[in-house]
């Protein structure tokens, strides 16, 4: 059961940013060039997930995403697949609640990179996917990886979301984070602390690597 | 900076160098300039222009003076004199408005210049700038 | 031949050029800071893009707001020197360089690097380069696809005395080596005596006047050929007259004055010094 729930676990964290990375740069990208009217929209409904509670955006994920709902029904109908109390449901979960948290270090990054490095490569004859590809993202490789890594991390210890929309499924929906409260419930000490324990030293792994890594970036080498 | 001003009557003009005479209301002045009506706009025959020399370029002689090479002379009348020890302000007034010159006080001195004594204010032609302040 | 004539307006600046530019000619571009100069190399370059007007180069139209046609900077044949250098710090000088063609040309690149003599450090990164071998490394980059038209936008300016003129002879080689049409923003007279054959005098958002190099000197309001910009550091009397002490550029001069005009003067003032060009004396 242990080791279901923290594959589990990561299974749902990394394609959790996986997705969010391939989403993120495009909607990063926009709002950090765009000049549009929707830009503090945009910019709002992405920042959402700092200051709303977790249980707030599971409970309308419920609600929008149930068999019953609009949406839900729809997918259940044409694609045989459960929104809600599922897999599924939870990364759908994970990847809205953990948005700004790869959005907001590509914008930055992204914004940090002086207008004429841009500029240079369109009168050089790039397109913008080539200027993407091959300027502003080799030259913010910090801000990626501070992106992913902050997603991932994020989404390991993420609770109120996917209890909400997830249930507590064992081996579908039961995450590490939840396990813990469980076992603690239950009085579980051990296992409790087991949980607790691979997830503290995961995590303060990953974000000294991200720190040694982001040294060697920012030094000479690239 | 001695002002005095006028209109545009005659230019002469020769690889590059430009002989300009400028008539104003009393008497005709001229001067030698590196420009000519191609390289500078405001060089037109009628053109107004503020003719423009330092003080110091202007030398004084007394009525009667023989043949000089200096063609810009006019008339005028001491107004005011300020002796210094080395230099003096010789103030002058003509037709075509006042003009300050200054000399040594030992020339002022050797001449005997006092005020109302009628001289001729002499420039160099190569000393007068034009000005245009239409533009 | 390049023929402008294009209207942007901004918030608070309008800008109307217009003027014709010869194939092959090396244009200097020079006004005061906020005339437009670094506006009408953009205009030029499609990073900007008119309210209105047209642009043609050769018989190719570039833009043109009534047929509307806007090409952007990809597809319209320049390179642009920027004055940050602009150079991508993740790519090495040659791969700088490299990244500029759109087919490989190899011997052009080991040409280009010779000129700006940097072949023994075309696989160091930008940050490792002093000043001067970024802008001679921005140079190369922007001419490296051959393009027709070298815009330079100040491209000198923070470069000192010996790296400057360094680079103004690259430019000239550059220049005449690929037979381009340069336009390059200048404050400095004596380079733009030294390269250029065509003068475009910016004011006030437009091309007031274009010639060649001596019109730099027409239509100043004073015939004095001898004229410098000075600051009043000092006035004092002495005996019957002033003595204005006059700072030019870093030399110190004593020019005499009346009374009259000394009433006019403030200390630090900048004012126009002139005198004709007949009373100087050269000493070599």
């Amino acid at each position: 059961m242990f080791f279901e729930t923290m594959l589990l676990t990561f299974k749902v964290a990394l394609i959790t940013t996986i997705i969010l990375f391939l989403i993120g740069i495009p909607i990063a990208l926009w709002i950090s060039s765009t000049k549009s009217r929707l830009k503090p929209i945009i910019e709002t409904i992405v920042s959402m997930p700092l200051v709303l509670p977790p249980s707030v955006i599971g409970f309308y994920l419920l609600i929008f995403l149930g068999p019953s709902s609009a949406v839900g029904g729809f997918v259940e109908e044409w694609f045989d697949m459960r929104l809600v109390l599922s897999f599924e449901g939870i990364l759908i979960g994970s990847i809205l609640f953990s948005f700004p948290f790869m959005v907001h270090p590509i914008q930055s990054g992204l914004q940090s990179l002086p207008k004429s490095l841009i500029e240079a490569s369109y009168t050089l004859g790039k397109s913008k996917l080539q200027t993407l590809m091959h300027v502003q993202l080799p030259n913010i490789k910090n801000s990626l990886l501070t992106g992913i890594v902050l997603t991932f991390a994020h989404t390991v210890g993420e609770f109120g979301v996917v209890l909400m929309i997830g249930g507590n499924i064992p081996g579908e929906t039961r995450l590490a984070s939840i396990a813990i409260y469980d076992e603690v419930e239950a009085l579980n000490y051990d296992l409790a602390n087991q949980y607790a324990l691979t997830l503290f030293v995961i995590s303060f792994s990953i974000l000294l690597l991200v720190y040694v890594i982001n040294r060697k970036f920012s030094g000479v080498l690239r | 900076m001695n002002k005095l001003y006028g209109k545009i009557s005659k230019i002469t003009s020769h690889e590059g160098i430009s002989l300009v005479n400028i008539k104003t209301e009393y008497v005709t002045l001229g001067t030698v300039l590196i420009d000519t009506p191609q390289s500078c706009s405001y060089l037109k025959i009628g053109k107004k222009i503020t003719v423009a020399f330092k003080e110091t370029e202007v030398a004084i002689a007394l009525p009667n003076l023989g043949t000089i090479s200096m063609a810009n002379q006019i008339n005028c009348k001491i107004s005011k004199i300020e002796n210094g020890k080395v230099l003096a302000k010789i103030s002058l007034t003509c037709k075509d408005g006042n003009i300050t010159s200054i000399i040594t006080t030992n020339s002022s001195q050797r001449l005997q210049l006092k005020e109302r004594l009628e001289v001729i204010a002499l420039i160099k032609a190569n000393e007068i700038s034009l000005i245009d302040e239409e533009n | 031949m390049i023929s402008i004539d294009i209207k942007k307006s901004f918030k608070n600046a309008n800008f109307h050029f217009k003027t014709q530019i010869q194939d092959n000619s090396l244009n200097a571009v020079f006004g005061k800071s906020g005339s437009g100069k670094t506006t009408l190399l953009r205009l030029l370059s499609g990073l900007e893009t008119p309210n209105e007007g047209i642009i043609k180069v050769d018989d190719k139209t570039w833009f043109d707001s009534k047929n509307k046609i806007n090409l952007p900077p990809q597809k319209r044949d320049i390179g642009f020197v920027f004055q940050d250098y602009a150079l991508f710090p993740n790519m090495s000088v040659i791969e700088n360089l490299r990244f500029a063609q759109p087919s490989k040309d190899e011997n052009f690149l080991a040409e280009l690097l010779d000129i700006i003599e940097l072949t023994n450090s075309q696989n160091k990164y930008p940050e490792l380069l002093s000043g001067g071998q970024k802008q001679r490394v921005a140079l190369a980059r922007a001419v490296a696809k051959k393009p027709k038209l070298l815009l330079l936008d100040e491209a000198l300016s923070a470069l000192d005395s010996v790296m400057r003129v360094q680079l103004q002879d690259d430019i000239e080689n550059i220049h005449k080596r690929l037979n381009l049409t340069t336009l390059m923003i200048s404050h400095d007279i004596a380079e733009v005596y030294k390269l250029a054959s065509n003068v475009l005098i910016v004011e006030d958002g437009k091309i007031k006047k274009s010639g060649n190099p001596d019109i730099l000197f027409e239509n100043s309001q004073l015939s004095g050929k001898f004229k410098f910009s000075a600051k009043i550091m000092k006035i004092e009397q002495a005996d019957t007259i002033f003595i204005v002490t006059l700072l030019i550029q870093n030399n110190l001069t004593k020019v005499v004055a009346t009374q009259e005009e000394v009433r006019t003067m403030n200390i630090g003032d900048d004012v126009l010094v002139a005198s004709k060009a007949f009373n100087p004396i050269i000493i070599t």
